[in-house]
């Protein structure tokens, strides 16, 4: 059964996508069946793959004119369903549906058994696509940076999830907050590190690695391609490679022997 | 203007004062933990307590000034011994003056 995990931050610019590719290719060179899922109508995650205006997509799957089975692309090293442009007529389409909450854990619960980890690159809003996600999954990772506005946004969220855990879905978990194009050694960084670790509840969920500031993270998508495939021993590579590690140490399933 | 250099509590305060969920609650037991302990601590002979809004106050000029708040608590109770030095040294003066009288 996969494993279902939310990339969620109400800011923009904080690396959800960004983190969604990457850690899911990170995971997908580790011999895991990866599944991605673009929830954004920006279509970041869809276009850092070079697809564009793609027939088969989430809305279709969302308002069940689809199976999420036939929408996913199979790409080199893991699945992906892509998003549209017009997502959010999806969205609105669904928004007076009974349930409307429950819909996305409806539809991903038809290919749990085929995935290891399907991970969700979530809007940056906390409208009814970010909450199907969170409805849908077992963790959530909030990517951010050491800045005010991000800060707020995890705070937002956080308050959010208490909500979704509360109401519709009592196994969501915080993974972690992961620090994304992150410089440790300013005053602000520190600020906000030690904020976060003076909270009890958040004290253990900041992930020990993080992603620094990398070219090759900017670049890649450009070029339709993850940073392994782009720049593989680039800092950015490296950096996605140990927080798939430690994600996998803490929250991964125990490999059957034969 | 030249920017004002900020402290990492400072920071750290400001950050806070926008959120509703993240919260300092290490500082929180802090308190809860100085609450709870009834019996007040005594304090060395040659240490002063200062009142906790005069400290928050003389926090907020250090700030204001850039400077360290011990350092305008140092200079406060300078300038309030200097005075207190005249005092004396005038009372002297009348003991003098008074004995030379007798």
């Amino acid at each position: 059964m996969a494993t279902i995990i939310s990339i969620i931050n109400y800011k923009g610019g904080t690396g959800k996508t960004t983190t969604a590719l990457n850690f899911g290719a990170a995971l997908a060179k580790k011999r895991k069946k990866v599944l991605l899922l673009d929830f954004d109508s920006q279509c970041n995650l869809t276009l850092s793959k070079g697809i564009r205006e793609p027939e088969k997509h989430i809305g279709n799957v969302l308002i069940r004119k689809a199976s999420v089975e036939d929408s996913m692309l199979k790409l080199a090293n893991f699945h992906l369903v892509p998003s549209t442009h017009n997502l959010l007529d999806y969205e609105f389409n669904i928004s007076n549906e009974p349930g409307r909450e429950f819909i996305a854990k409806e539809v991903l619960a038809e290919v749990k058994d085929k995935f290891d980890y399907i991970i969700i690159d979530c809007p940056p809003s906390l409208g009814l696509l970010s909450i199907n996600s969170l409805v849908a999954a077992d963790y959530f990772i909030v990517p951010m940076q050491t800045e005010n506005f991000a800060f707020i946004g995890l705070d937002s969220i956080l308050n959010a999830t208490e909500k979704v855990k509360m109401r519709m879905n009592p196994n969501l978990e915080l993974a972690g907050i992961l620090m994304a194009k992150f410089t440790p050694r300013t005053k602000f960084s520190k600020a906000v590190i030690s904020n976060i670790m003076a909270d009890e509840r958040l004290k253990d969920k900041l992930f020990d690695s993080y992603v620094r500031q990398d070219i090759s993270l900017m670049e890649s998508p450009a070029f339709g391609q993850t940073v392994f495939e782009y720049a593989p021993r680039s800092r950015g590579a490296r950096d996605y490679r140990n927080f798939a590690n430690e994600f996998l140490k803490k929250y991964g399933k125990k490999e059957k022997k034969n | 203007m030249a920017k004002k250099k900020r402290k990492i509590s400072d920071i750290k305060s400001a950050l806070l004062s926008n959120t509703s969920f993240i919260k300092n609650t290490e500082k929180e037991k802090k308190t809860e933990k100085h609450e709870n302990n009834s019996t007040p601590e005594k304090l060395p002979d040659n240490v002063i307590e200062i009142d906790k809004i005069l400290l928050s106050r003389i926090k907020i000029l250090a700030n204001y000034y850039q400077k360290d708040y011990q350092e305008i608590v140092g200079e406060a109770l300078h300038h309030y011994l200097r005075i207190k030095k005249l005092d004396v040294d005038e009372a002297l003066k009348n003991i003098v003056v008074g004995d030379d009288e007798e």
